[in-house]
């Protein structure tokens, strides 16, 4: 029923482990000596301006990375709150997310100079065209601030539920969208399904262009969509299950005109982070930390240490304001408490259809553990076993780890390995 | 004779009492052994940020995310019991304190569809991973709660208002409770929503 030991994880670790191994030529130096957000700060917004290289958010900085070498630069709006979201367009500029508590600021910092964008809700992935136009998502639509003005233009988005986000000009008069369904009954929050669609900015049309599919189990969604050299777009698309613990397949896939199609499976959790010349950037996290690393694609598909940051994605080494839990949290301390408890953690192994059926299994536990479990139902154990069915229940003794002593008794009897959990009774 | 009316008006009331208390008692959850010494006793420490949420509960859609379970009133529809997954760090908190404590004050009637906790997704538009990804949230009483509703609709799958009974359980003030309510989210409330982390 579950338990797909999650192998391809462990395979999708090590492989990305091998591609990232230094084999070719070797990153500047200060590329991975900066990551993290420390090292000096320089506040020169010169390169911000020209777009030069490739930037992400890296704790209160931006880590900007060029032929030079990476350096870690002081955000020019001097506002309050986590950086995010940043689209560096070579030879135009830099746009980022300054997120807030409620509403954001987009800033675009350009040969124009810095402008800042107040915003009622949440911003999502600013892009540069070519031509200085900025464009970010905003709930279910688009704003667009045409180079030279000052004024958002509000797009309302092609459904009129649905959440947009990672726009991208395809042109100067084309805009790629990611467009997430709206929840529904069986997913009432996060996602699962997004498409790409093609805003026409001349005609004010909007167009699907991919066709993927999910529903409240088997679900779809795109990410991270960027301008190829070559004028298509790719894009990282995810799909799994939601109730299988088993870790999501990544794909990279792309867009020309309204025709997609898939160039091939990602070893593991991996998005798009732009591109340096020819050449693909990946973001990928560093462990647990919550920092994000910035590999880059080499001719042979391995991967080479090019910087640090979030582009794209979302930085997780700082809480997002917006879910700061702040003084209304709720607290864990509190008064009334004892220190004896009448529970205990067991294993429980079910369900059976029988009493027989689950004394078999019990003598079959039995022999292999050298231990006596008990049979339980729902009279006896009413909040971990349905009515009508019979499981058989494995105490662990008292200051064991239950998840290492649910491990060995998997190990130990595999045949029930995929029907026992942890319950604390 | 005024025996014989006695004894059929006693009859009578207790056929009355019966057919009402019948749908109750059968509803009703038998636990006994069960005791809430509002204790923090093999309740673990809350983590906060994302590092620490996974150093707690691991990579999300792990197998431990959904190695542990219990049994809950209109979870997938209306009066329709079933099964939530989840990590067996909040075993304890979840299985143990939290579904005990609504059964034993006799208020499984305030429990509403959908009734969830693992579930391996992202964030909509994100590429944060759900804290369901995790097995470290659960969602109740979601169809009267939906994501962005500032207030929270405590009327149950029996049709009473149990005002903010549900949400006080999970929350706390208990130290074996202690779960964040997501209706805290100023800017994206999510009053269905109360997980075992902070600030992610």
């Amino acid at each position: 029923m579950k338990k797909v030991i999650t192998f391809v994880i462990a395979v999708a670790v090590g492989a990305l482990g091998v591609a990232a191994r230094p084999g070719g030529a070797a990153p500047p130096a200060s590329a991975v000596a900066r990551c993290g957000g420390g090292g000096p700060a320089r506040s020169d917004m010169h390169s911000l301006a020209v777009g030069a290289g490739f930037a992400g958010a890296d704790g209160p900085a931006i880590s900007q990375t060029s032929p030079a070498g990476t350096e870690v630069v002081v955000p020019p709006d001097g506002g309050r709150g986590v950086i995010r979201h940043v689209s560096s367009r070579p030879g135009v500029g830099t746009a980022y997310v300054r997120d807030r508590k409620g509403g954001d600021m987009v800033v675009s910092v350009t040969g124009r100079g810095i402008r800042r964008f107040a915003t009622r809700d949440e911003a999502l992935q600013p892009s540069l065209s070519a031509q200085g136009d900025l464009v970010w998502a905003e709930r279910a639509g688009l704003r667009l601030v045409p180079a030279g003005s000052r004024t958002p233009t509000r797009i309302a988005g092609p459904t009129r539920e649905g959440m947009t986000f990672s726009p991208v000009f395809a042109s100067r008069r084309t805009i790629v969208v990611a467009v997430a369904a709206p929840p529904t009954a069986a997913v009432p929050e996060d996602e699962y399904l997004s498409n790409l669609w093609r805003y026409d900015l001349r005609s004010s049309r909007w167009v699907r262009s991919t066709h993927f599919r999910g529903g409240p189990d088997r679900w779809s969604i795109v990410r991270t969509p960027f301008l190829a050299p070559d004028g298509s777009i790719q894009f990282v698309r995810v799909s799994g299950r939601a109730s299988i613990d088993r870790a999501p397949r990544y794909e990279l896939w792309q867009l020309r005109g309204d025709i997609a199609w898939r160039l091939r499976a990602l070893p593991g959790e991996m998005y798009l982070a732009g591109f340096d010349g020819d050449a693909r950037l990946w973001n990928l996290r560093e462990g647990a930390t919550g920092g994000w690393l910035i590999r880059r694609e080499r001719a042979d598909g391995s991967l080479e240490g090019a910087g640090c940051g979030a582009v794209m994605v979302d930085p997780l080494e700082r809480a997002d304001p917006d879910v700061r839990s702040g003084s209304r949290s709720s607290s864990i301390s509190g008064a009334d408490t004892t220190t004896s408890s009448p529970a205990g953690d067991a294993i429980l192994v079910g369900d059976f259809s029988s009493v027989a059926a689950a004394s078999d299994a019990s003598a079959t536990i039995g022999s292999a553990l050298g231990s006596t479990p008990s049979i339980i139902d729902a009279k006896t154990q009413p909040a971990v076993v349905r009515p009508g069915v019979w499981a058989v229940l494995i105490p662990v003794a008292a200051g064991v780890d239950s998840e290492a002593e649910l491990a060995r008794f998997r190990a130990t009897v595999p045949a029930f390995a995929g029907w026992s959990w942890i319950v604390s009774v | 004779m005024a025996l014989g009316i006695f004894a059929r008006r006693l009859a009578m009331a207790v056929a009355l009492a019966a057919a009402f208390a019948g749908p109750t008692v059968a509803y009703a959850v038998v636990i006994d052994p069960w005791v809430h010494d509002h204790s923090d006793a093999g309740v673990p420490p809350r983590p906060s940020g994302y590092t620490h949420l996974v150093q707690t509960f691991g990579q999300p859609c792990s197998d431990r995310a959904n190695n542990s379970r219990s049994w809950w009133p209109s979870q997938s529809a209306r009066n329709v019991a079933g099964y939530v997954y989840y990590h067996p760090y909040i075993a304890r908190d979840v299985g143990y304190n939290i579904r005990n404590h609504v059964a034993h004050d006799h208020n499984d009637g305030a429990v509403d569809y959908l009734v969830g906790a693992y579930n391996c997704r992202t964030i909509r538009g994100s590429t944060s991973w759900s804290v369901h990804a995790f097995g470290a949230a659960i969602d109740t009483n979601s169809a009267r709660n939906p994501l962005g509703q500032s207030v929270w609709n405590g009327k149950g799958a029996d049709g009473y208002d149990y005002g903010r009974y549900l949400p006080n359980v999970w929350r706390g003030p208990f130290p074996g409770h202690g779960f964040f309510w997501g209706i805290n989210w100023g800017s994206r409330p999510d009053p269905m929503h109360f997980q075992y982390v902070t600030d992610y």
